[in-house]
């Protein structure tokens, strides 16, 4: 039965500004069940965070929740009644808990919060233990010392090896992934009934976004905990949620069953949503993006809030502005007695279905599907949306998205010639940092240094170490890998940004490493940088017309037409002409990225390099731009070098791709080859890691162990090794296939601490037909006293001696497979 | 690495810093127009004595052979000898003057800390009422008075008019009771210490006082808003706590850096403040110096305030350290 | 990396900046005037500007009078600020008040000095000595310590070290001293003095501007224009310096105030312009012995030191606020 535990009517919450009032959170009513995974899913600016804070009251200055009710459970945590006159000041409901009850028995208690970045939500100045057992001392009414023990136990449970050492530890001496599980281990410490997930893993590398997914779904379900998980990324809500919310502009949408929602689209946002993402899993035709910019919360159009981008939109849009009515059928709240007309009475109501994980939604199936669109409406009866949609001059906004749209629908890919000779070559790049400031800072202290107890080291942070490929002209090449994988650097050498500290990079017949800073400037022209933020990389002090035409002046081209010039290319990249005087702080994100392609456009280059160029952007935006740049690819003729973390985009706009994990190329393949076949198990592990936009798609994850090495003492032998999942047997040990993926499985149970290690029956879970023979089993055996004892980083340290070292992964760098032929590369020795 | 090696970079720092200032002095002083030893044997010797007062203080030697030799004799503890108090050394009359300065200086602080922080944070706490506002305007007239005349209002006030105050001297708190006026106890020594050392110390700490309120107050504001303290308030903390424990740590970071800077402007300060009040201190030392054109004492002063201010500067590091985990360990580049 | 949290800040943000729809209707609106605008709302940087104003004006035409009239206006219309008065009270008190002198009359409003000068007339010809130091030293010290950092902080490598060990010493001896040991080797004029100053300025302005361009540097803007093929000397000039400009001009502002507090103090040591020339810092020292007969002596070169500072705090407050809106409140 269904049973609820948050009930959220008619929620309000305003900014007051200067400006005039941010109406960031404008009406919003939702209910969580118990044990269900609400997603409040929205771009940015839709108030999604907004709505989740003011659940529990947490709204600074100048934010205030000017109308409605939160109950949780029998709290009513808000209850607040605006006046007809909005100067009025809101009454209260008596029954409102006061701060201090909300403060001791809802926050912490009942509902616990994690943020989204994990590095700004811990404290720097003291120990992860010492926040962990002063939030589990306040909320659990335990002693310190029954505090300090329960976090222990839940930092093993969300997977910190050596919890208890590390207890000790600051936060600054924890990766990302590793804060987020301290994150989690807090959240789920003081047992609440309901946690608020406020973009948990957007921060994260995709691979460590993959093991907090699984580790949440385990703990929610362990500990049968409701959430309400805010995200603007699908893929995550296809992957975690059971229920989604889809906000715009402060308003929910679109309220169903994960299923419905990407299977039953019912609000035209939520369609044009969905089809602006790229997916990872199969090529997408043509993205198409949401025209227009996401109008300001500050003066939200009047009717229907999504009405100016909207391809459906009718007069009536414009007047009315439409109730979320339940589209599925079924009414049997008496609140909704008008929405007796439904559009798609023919779908009939949900039926229980299962997501990806397996959760059932029996439980939530009674949650209506609601959404807030005219389509949904009487109108539908009387053929009302038969008619002509209205003018685009009206309904949609001045950006010219739309033109470059068009010519984008044309084509998926550029046309290039596999045979041809590469544009670019680049030859065993290198690209060494100092990873000292200064002399002094290389010094060390050192005891045993003799007269002066200080020694001088030199440390280097290898973040580009022997890279070769080819860019082959009108292609589009690829260049994905996890932060710090030296993707960034990389691109910066090829342009020399940054000198290389050897190699060769031939641009077109001449080694641009080898050429004087005025030869290199003169060149530039042929190859051009489009950086990843597009507000960083526009000066603030210039005009868009300064900015265009800057490298038009440096060049000395165009003389006399240089303004025409850079109106024309604001033309192109789908800006007005008359943007030309503007400053960059007047523009949204998406045109700040138009005007940085206009610029790299301005000398007629061939080659381009984009470093994640559309991460900063939302989906719907995000789609705009890569339209935008394939339609110039095309016309243009030009040569991409595209950079990102996200394989989705990848997928959409490459022709190719290389992968990259500490500094080194690990394979290089077509894109069809990689995506559906990929080779190196570092490729495999990312492809499973992405998130698809879609429910009914099950993955599975490659597990990785472990946070990437450091740069500045990279593994010995193939680099992936500490966290490969399929290492090369020892020789000697002479072990069968399955035996050796059992003891495979077995390191990394160790490894982990899995509690599975220390119960009794473990040789039969990990070694169901007997321990293997020789050294082998006695290493096992060994590891399994060593772990019952406790001694977890011995146990560790001897199958690491046992099985890992003598690995030929551990000892030599893998030939590449074809060392000639640079259009397939693996460097792994499966493939060696 | 550890807090201990961070410690031992910033003292082998200090080193050439030490270094870089006998030089400036050196220069400096050598540099005046006209023939020191002139100034050293006075106007009334002989061709003879001039020769001999040239050999014996080895300004017969080239510049560089000079300089060498200073620089050894410092490095030895050798600061030369005083004219203008009979051939005292010149190290003798400074460790004589630098308990003084040093109590001033400490007490000032302490002073200026202990309040400027709980002010700041007061301040903070209630942004923009009418508490807040008191606060900023306060501490913006602190920032912007001249010292010395802090000092002339409160001999005014608390000694001439109010008789409250003694308008003069410094009493060490160590000191005999027998050579202390009217005292016949160490109690009597303390009262009459603290009773001398209050107006001096408010009107060193003044400026001080008012630039770390001002610091503390936006530091404050600044902690305040970041995410862990939002954190803190998502799991009940309660406002009291968070204060005094999630952002009170971290909010004095840049507080640390202020004093730090305030240090060179508390060092002028307290030759101002021995002036306005007659205290025997370092800072009077070195005004006697100048106007008795006393060239080694100013050498040997101006080094003495150069070591001070180091080593402030080094203890408000190593506090920084402490409070600080990341800042003993070298920051790794990233991509 | 990672984009798009619609948190509390990003929705003040963008109520802030306005969105491009509205920016229609505005004309195309650069960040000076911004700023400017910004200043004008603010009340506390408007007095400040008040104050800054008036001073300067009294400061010029002070000025005018002393060196191109030898203070024939102040003689003929008022009283001569460095002459002895024949027949005047010393140590009057202000109008209305008494003491052993006597009574204060309208003919001197602030009161007599102890060899009987009107106070008011030396300390309006004494604002020139504060202003022009102020400024001079100021301006010395801003110019050179610029150009020291933005050199150190654009080339980095050796020439770097080198400028900032040379100036972390100069830091390392508190500046009064600093000035002091400067004075007693060169001598105690104005000239002197503003040298001084002007060193002990350079480290303040060198430490920003190395800082500000080190992190303007690493902007993708400049990247931007780097990879674009633009000059190195087009980069430094359009880019780096107006982006790095604002700090420093917060800055001197401040330090304007406080270079004038160190010249009072230089003043009350004994340093610096000598009597009978007027100076703020002189006649506090000189006031120095007259507390108990006739405090009032001591209060108003107290009291013009003060306002003038605050006038120039005041400003670069709101100047900080202006530039960064987020540095205070």
């Amino acid at each position: 039965m269904s049973d609820t535990l948050l009930t959220v009517r008619d929620l309000h919450t305003h900014f007051r500004t200067d400006a005039g009032t941010v109406r960031a959170v404008d009406g919003i009513s939702f209910e969580v069940q118990r044990g269900e995974v609400l997603g409040l899913v929205g771009e940015s600016g839709a108030g999604k965070s907004v709505a989740a804070r003011s659940i529990m009251r947490l709204i600074d200055s100048p934010g205030v929740i000017v109308n409605g009710e939160v109950r949780f459970e029998d709290d009513l945590l808000v209850g607040v009644e605006r006046g007809d006159d909005p100067d009025d000041e809101p009454r209260q409901d008596p029954e409102m808990l006061s701060s201090r009850e909300i403060r001791e028995r809802i926050r912490g208690r009942e509902i616990a919060m994690i943020f989204q970045d994990p590095t700004e939500s811990l404290n720097p100045v003291f120990t992860v233990g010492e926040q962990l057992s002063e939030i589990i001392g306040l909320n659990r009414d335990v002693s310190t010392a029954k505090a300090k023990a329960i976090a222990v136990e839940r930092l093993r449970e969300v997977g910190i090896p050596e919890a208890e050492r590390r207890m000790d530890d600051y936060p600054h001496e924890f990766s990302g992934g590793m804060r987020q599980r301290v994150l989690i281990a807090m959240a789920f410490a003081c047992e609440p009934s309901l946690v608020i997930a406020d973009e948990p893993t957007t921060a994260l590398d995709v691979t460590v976004e993959a093991q907090i997914l699984d580790l949440v779904k385990d703990l929610a379900a362990r500990y049968d905990t409701s959430f309400v998980w805010v995200t603007h990324d699908m893929g995550v809500v296809a992957e975690i949620c059971d229920r989604v919310a889809v906000m715009y502009l402060g308003e929910i949408v679109e309220q169903a069953t994960v299923d419905d929602l990407f299977h039953d689209t019912k609000h035209p946002y939520t369609e044009a949503l969905l089809g602006s993402i790229p997916r990872p899993d199969r090529d997408v035709d043509g993205l198409s993006p949401i025209e227009g910019i996401m109008p300001e919360a500050i003066n939200p159009p009047q009717g229907c809030r999504f009405h100016t981008r909207c391809p459906h939109a009718r007069e009536a849009c414009l007047q009315s502005h439409p109730d979320a009515r339940r589209v599925d059928g079924g009414d049997k709240g008496s609140g909704d007695a008008s929405a007796s007309a439904t559009a798609s009475a023919d779908d009939g109501p949900t039926t229980a279905s299962t997501t990806a994980d397996g959760t059932t939604l029996t439980e939530v199936a009674a949650a209506p599907h609601r959404a807030a669109c005219l389509r949904n409406d009487a109108f539908a009866e009387a053929g009302y949306w038969e008619s002509e949609p209205l003018d685009d001059a009206e309904s949609v906004s001045e950006s010219a998205a739309s033109e470059t749209g068009e010519v984008t629908e044309t084509g998926t890919g550029s046309t290039f010639d596999p045979d041809a000779d590469p544009l670019l070559s680049v030859r065993d790049l290198r690209k060494y940092f100092d990873a000292s400031d200064g002399f002094l800072d290389r010094l060390r202290f050192d005891r045993d240094a003799g007269l002066l107890p200080f020694s001088v080291e030199r440390e280097y942070v290898r973040a580009v170490d022997g890279v070769s490929f080819d860019i082959l002209p009108g292609e589009t090449l690829g260049l994905v890998g996890e932060s710090g994988c030296g993707k960034s650097t990389l691109a910066r050498t090829l342009l020399r940004l940054v000198d290389p500290t050897s190699g060769d990079i031939v641009f077109d017949g001449e080694n641009l490493a080898e050429l004087s800073k005025e030869e290199l400037r003169k060149r530039r022209k042929r190859m051009q940088f489009v950086f990843q933020d597009p507000q960083a990389s526009l000066d603030p002090r210039m005009t868009v017309g300064e900015i265009v035409e800057e490298p038009m002046q440096a060049h000395g081209l165009y003389e006399g037409n240089r303004e025409g010039r850079a109106r024309e290319l604001l033309e192109t990249v789908g800006l007005d002409a008359d943007h030309y005087n503007r400053y960059p702080h007047q523009f949204s994100g998406g045109q700040r990225q138009r005007v940085n392609l206009a610029r790299a456009l301005s000398v007629d280059p061939d080659f381009i390099v984009c470093d994640e160029p559309t991460s900063a952007l939302d989906a719907s935006v995000q789609a705009q731009v890569l339209n935008t740049m394939k339609a110039l690819q095309e016309e243009f003729g030009l040569t991409y070098l595209f950079i990102s973390h996200d394989l989705s985009v990848i997928r959409h706009v490459c022709d190719r791709v290389a992968v990259m994990y500490l500094g080194e190329l690990v394979e290089l393949a077509d894109k069809d080859d990689l995506f559906e076949s990929p080779k190196h198990p570092y490729t495999r592990a990312l492809l499973s890691s992405i998130p698809v936009p879609d429910p009914r798609v099950s993955r599975e994850t490659v597990p990785l162990s472990g946070d990437v090495p450091s740069p500045i003492h990279p593994p010995s032998g193939c680099r992936f090794h500490t966290r490969c999942p399929s290492l090369v047997a020892p020789a000697e040990l002479d072990l069968g296939d399955e035996e050796w993926d059992r003891v495979r499985r077995f390191v990394r149970a160790v490894q982990r601490e899995s509690p599975d290690i220390v119960a009794d029956d473990a040789r039969a879970t990990y070694f169901p037909d007997g321990l293997p023979a020789g050294d082998a089993g006695t290493t096992v055996e060994h590891a399994l006293s060593l772990a019952a004892d406790g001694a977890w980083r011995d146990a560790a340290s001897l199958l690491t001696e046992t099985f890992v070292e003598p690995s030929v992964c551990t000892s030599e760098v893998p030939a590449l497979e074809s060392p000639d032929e640079l259009d397939r590369i693996v460097s792994c020795h499966h493939y060696s | 690495m550890t807090t201990t090696g961070y410690i031992g970079r910033r003292l082998l720092q200090i080193v050439p810093v030490l270094l870089f200032v006998v030089t400036v002095t050196f220069v400096l002083i050598n540099s005046i127009p006209g023939d020191p030893v002139r100034i050293l044997v006075g106007p009334a010797a002989d061709a003879a004595a001039i020769e001999a007062a040239r050999a014996k203080y080895g300004l017969d030697q080239p510049l560089y052979v000079r300089y060498v030799r200073y620089l050894a004799a410092v490095a030895t503890g050798d600061f030369g000898t005083s004219i203008h108090y009979g051939g005292v050394a010149v190290t003798e009359k400074i460790f004589e003057r630098l308990p003084v300065t040093l109590l001033l200086l400490a007490s000032s602080f302490t002073l200026a800390i202990g309040s400027a922080i709980p002010l700041g944070i007061f301040a903070a706490k209630n942004r923009n009422n009418g508490y807040d506002h008191l606060a900023r305007v306060t501490s913006l007239i602190g920032v912007s008075t001249p010292s010395f005349w802090v000092g002339l209002l409160l001999i005014i006030v608390f000694a001439y008019y109010g008789d409250l105050l003694p308008p003069s001297g410094l009493i060490m708190p160590w000191a005999d009771p027998a050579s202390v006026d009217g005292a016949t106890s160490r109690l009597d020594v303390l009262v009459t210490a603290a009773s001398h050392l209050i107006l001096p110390s408010i009107t060193l700490g003044t400026l001080q006082m008012a630039a770390i309120t001002r610091i503390e107050r936006s530091s404050m504001l600044e902690v305040l808003n970041k995410d862990y303290v939002q954190l803190a308030r998502a799991y009940g903390v309660s406002e009291r706590t968070i204060l005094r424990r999630q952002a009170f740590k971290n909010a004095q970071l840049p507080v640390l850096t202020v004093i730090g800077i305030q240090m060179t402007t508390a060092l002028g300060g307290a030759v101002l403040t021995e002036t306005v009040f007659n205290i025997n201190g370092m800072g009077n030392l070195i005004i006697t110096a100048v106007r008795a054109q006393d060239y080694q004492l100013i050498m040997g002063t101006t080094i003495f305030f150069a070591i001070v201010f180091v080593l402030g500067v080094l203890v408000v590091d190593v506090l920084y350290a402490v409070i600080d985990p990341r800042i003993s360990y070298g920051g790794g580049a990233g991509e | 990396m990672v984009p798009v949290s619609d948190s509390t800040a990003a929705v003040g943000d963008s109520a802030r900046t306005g969105g491009v729809a509205d920016a229609d209707e505005r004309s195309a609106v650069s960040r000076t005037s911004q700023v400017v605008q910004q200043l004008k709302r603010n009340s506390a940087s408007r007095v400040g500007l008040y104050v800054i104003g008036l001073v300067t004006v009294v400061a010029l035409l002070t000025t005018i009078d002393a060196d191109l009239f030898d203070y024939q206006f102040a003689a003929t219309f008022w009283y001569h600020p460095e002459n002895d008065p024949a027949g005047s009270t010393i140590l009057l008190p202000p109008v209305g008040i008494e003491n052993s002198f006597g009574t204060g009359t309208w003919a001197h409003p602030l009161g007599t000095d102890h060899r009987g000068r009107d106070v008011l007339v030396r300390l309006v010809y004494g604002t020139r000595i504060a202003v022009q130091v102020g400024l001079i030293a100021t301006g010395i010290g801003m110019t050179i310590g610029t150009v020291v950092g933005a050199v150190s902080g654009y080339y980095g490598g050796w020439v770097d070290d080198v400028l900032q060990r040379f100036v972390e010493s100069l830091y390392a001896i508190p500046f009064l001293i600093l000035v002091i040991a400067i004075m007693s080797a060169f001598g105690k004029e104005l000239g002197i003095a503003i040298v001084g100053v002007s060193i002990t300025t350079i480290p303040v302005f060198t430490r920003l501007i190395r800082s500000q361009v080190l992190s303007v540097r690493e902007m993708e803007y400049v990247e931007a224009a780097k990879a674009a093929g633009v000059r190195d000397r087009h980069i430094i000039f359009r880019h780096i310096i107006p982006n790095s400009f604002a700090p420093v001009l917060v800055q001197s502002t401040l330090q304007v105030g406080v270079n004038i507090l160190i010249v009072a103090s230089l003043s009350f040591l004994g340093f610096g312009v000598q009597p009978p020339t007027p100076s703020w810092g002189q006649m506090l020292a000189h006031s120095r012995q007259y507390m108990i007969v006739n405090p009032w002596f001591s209060i108003w070169p107290g009291l013009a030191i003060l306002a003038t500072v605050i006038g120039f705090n005041l400003l670069g407050d709101g100047l900080r606020d202006a530039i960064d809106p987020r540095s205070n409140d």
